[in-house]
């Protein structure tokens, strides 16, 4: 009787020993999981913005600098808000788990200045096109980087477009000659024509290289004015929100930038930089909202550069 | 636990006796058993946590030798010489047998190039170099400093089709 | 007799429970002990690289900058432009850039051939880790037609 008592008191021991061990295990690896998760997610993001860094400031000038796919090892959402004021883009990122809920804990903010980010507000998905091309006004300002979550359909898009867009071979941007020959799912974009987004060139002056030099993109509802191809793909690939905002930034580092080309031409002695410098003058100081005015002043800008000492 | 041996009492309790002497011995031998495995396991985990830390040492950044040669190379070549032409101008010059600042050029190579290396070496950032080689394919310069090994990082700068500089840093 | 020997049994089985489990919950410290370090470490690298990664992407961003870089009718020269980065400088630490030197202690271009001079980007004091890159710094002049008079430089770029 004793025997067959001892043999169960430890059996009992074992137990609840075991039992307390294992609660204590599961707690602390459920802790560690979430203290993991949001680790691994704040570096997805800043990953996410380092894989970003070839986009930006490249250095080229005129047609596309980059374009690539960039595949995630699993979907993600990002998050992002432009903040013209503080003169950077705030993202936050999640990638899809495969514990428990279907998304992740939200990463820390991570906070970009260094890049001007069109694309919409939300984006999801495992595979993303990215895109980049300089804007210049009339000097090189900066890239303009793009990111496309989905898919677009340019129906009859003028040959620059084409030219600069199909050789770079973006899985998400097909070229039709007509709307019916686009895929149910993608966006429309057509030039002069009513659909999902529509391009209006109204680049008609005697210096217009192109129609589609400056005019108004509508999407969703809203009209975003443009200039420079740049700009133009830009409205196409992002909401107004984004697109106001990234292109303020812009508008400011360009006035800026033009404020020190002003006083490297006065540096310059014995080239004729007079009219340059007061064009440069009237690019920094424009309280201009309109993009188009601004283009055009750049232009005068860019006539007045003098050919035997050129300043940019 | 009484070992002494079994001796007093009839043959039964004597057998009973060893047969407890033996079960005894067995499972003595068995918890020690027991506990050398348990040691052993411990033990193990010890050294394999030992040998984690010893692994985990953050690494020092490695050097971005070849980049940083290249980038030096492209930058020398487009140099400014006292005779207001790029360094590349003036290896053509040395090529044709001209004179760049009231010298013979492969001369003014001659005598700047080292100079110029030495001065970016100086400045860092090519890790711990111990000799160099210049040579500019097409003239007569050939300029070599310190010693030569086997591990070397380089970078060429083609000129023209006929000339192109050369650059080796040897490190130990 | 065989009742104490029960107990003494049930009393050495409790013992060697216990023993076992004090070398169970000391293993249990000591894997705690590595995988937290483990686990700082891992922390500190993800840091240490992301640091890393920023300040080379940040030398290629500066000499890419329009506000220093040379450029001559739209064709982009692979040099800084000398006025250019005079005139930048007391700007660097303006609102407009200061935050795209975040997290570098010192941002930095030294003259090394010909003449030696340097000029001061952002910062003040060199941090434990430094990257560095050759360039040209050039400086535009005219007399009759526009020239470039170049210098070997190197971007420093340092941070703790």
């Amino acid at each position: 009787m004793e025997k067959r008592g001892v043999i169960e008191f430890n059996w009992i021991f074992a137990v609840i020993v075991g039992a307390a061990i294992l609660f204590l295990a599961i707690f602390f690896v459920g802790r560690l999981t979430g203290t993991t998760q949001y680790l691994s997610e704040t570096e997805l993001a800043k990953n996410f913005d380092i894989l970003l860094n070839p986009f930006a400031s490249i250095g080229g000038i005129g047609q596309v600098s980059l374009a690539k796919t960039i595949d995630m090892p699993q979907a993600i959402q990002i998050n992002q808000t432009c903040n013209a004021k503080e003169n950077r883009i705030t993202m936050f990122l999640r990638s899809e788990s495969s514990i428990g809920k279907k998304w992740g804990e939200w990463s820390a903010p991570n906070q970009i200045y260094n890049k001007y980010i069109f694309s919409g507000s939300f984006m999801e998905g495992k595979s993303f096109d990215v895109m980049s091309k300089s804007f210049e006004m009339p000097f090189r300002i900066d890239d303009t980087i793009y990111i496309l979550d989905k898919d677009y359909c340019f129906v009859n898009a003028p040959s620059s477009v084409k030219e600069e867009l199909e050789w770079i071979n973006l899985t998400k941007v097909q070229f039709v000659d007509s709307a019916s020959a686009c895929t149910t799912a993608s966006l429309k974009v057509c030039f002069d024509m009513s659909c999902d987004i529509k391009i209006s060139g109204q680049c008609v002056d005697a210096g217009c290289a192109d129609k589609y030099d400056y005019g108004t993109v509508q999407k969703s509802g809203k009209s975003m004015d443009y200039a420079t191809s740049s700009l133009m793909y830009a409205a196409i690939f992002s909401d107004s929100a984004a697109y106001n905002c990234e292109t303020s930034r812009l508008i400011s580092r360009l006035k800026s930038i033009a404020g020190i080309l002003k006083q490297k031409a006065s540096r310059l002695s014995g080239c004729p930089t007079t009219e340059l410098i007061s064009k440069l003058s009237d690019l920094e100081s424009s309280s201009s909202s309109s993009i188009i005015d601004i283009y055009k002043i750049s232009q005068e800008v860019n006539n007045a550069n003098p050919i035997e000492c050129p300043i940019f | 636990m009484d070992m002494q041996p079994c001796t007093d009492g009839d043959k039964l309790q004597l057998k009973a006796c060893n047969q407890n002497k033996i079960t005894l011995t067995m499972e003595n031998k068995k918890a020690q058993e027991e506990i050398i495995g348990f040691m052993v396991i411990v033990v193990m985990v010890i050294v394999i946590g030992l040998l984690f830390m010893f692994f985990l040492k953050p690494k020092a950044p490695a050097a971005q030798e070849s980049q940083q040669v290249s980038n030096l190379l492209i930058s020398i070549s487009h140099a400014t010489s006292a005779c207001d032409k790029e360094i590349r101008d003036v290896a053509v010059m040395c090529m044709n047998s001209e004179n760049c600042n009231n010298e013979n050029a492969c001369d003014y190579l001659n005598k700047e190039l080292p100079s110029l290396i030495d001065k970016a070496l100086n400045k860092g950032g090519l890790g711990n170099v111990i000799g160099y080689s210049l040579v500019i394919n097409g003239t007569s310069i050939d300029i070599n400093h310190g010693n030569k090994t086997a591990t070397m990082s380089g970078a060429v700068a083609p000129i023209t089709s006929d000339l192109k500089m050369e650059l080796k840093f040897y490190y130990p | 007799m065989q009742k104490k020997l029960a107990n003494k049994k049930a009393q050495v089985k409790i013992q060697e429970m216990a023993f076992v489990l004090v070398a169970i919950v000391i293993l249990g410290g000591i894997v705690f002990i590595f995988f937290s370090k483990f686990q700082l470490a891992n922390v500190q690298k993800a840091a240490e690289t992301v640091k890393q990664k920023e300040a080379i992407s940040l030398l290629e961003r500066i000499s890419a900058m329009p506000e220093i870089k040379c450029a001559e009718r739209g064709v982009e020269k692979f040099c800084i432009d000398q006025d250019k980065l005079e005139i930048f400088i007391p700007m660097a630490a303006s609102s407009a850039y200061i935050k795209q030197w975040q997290g570098m202690q010192k941002v930095s271009i030294s003259n090394i051939w010909p003449d030696e001079k340097e000029w001061t980007i952002y910062g003040k004091w060199q941090g434990n880790f430094t990257y560095s890159t050759f360039i040209n710094v050039c400086k535009q002049e005219f007399k009759e037609a526009s020239s470039w008079t170049c210098s070997l430089a190197l971007m420093e770029i340092s941070y703790s």
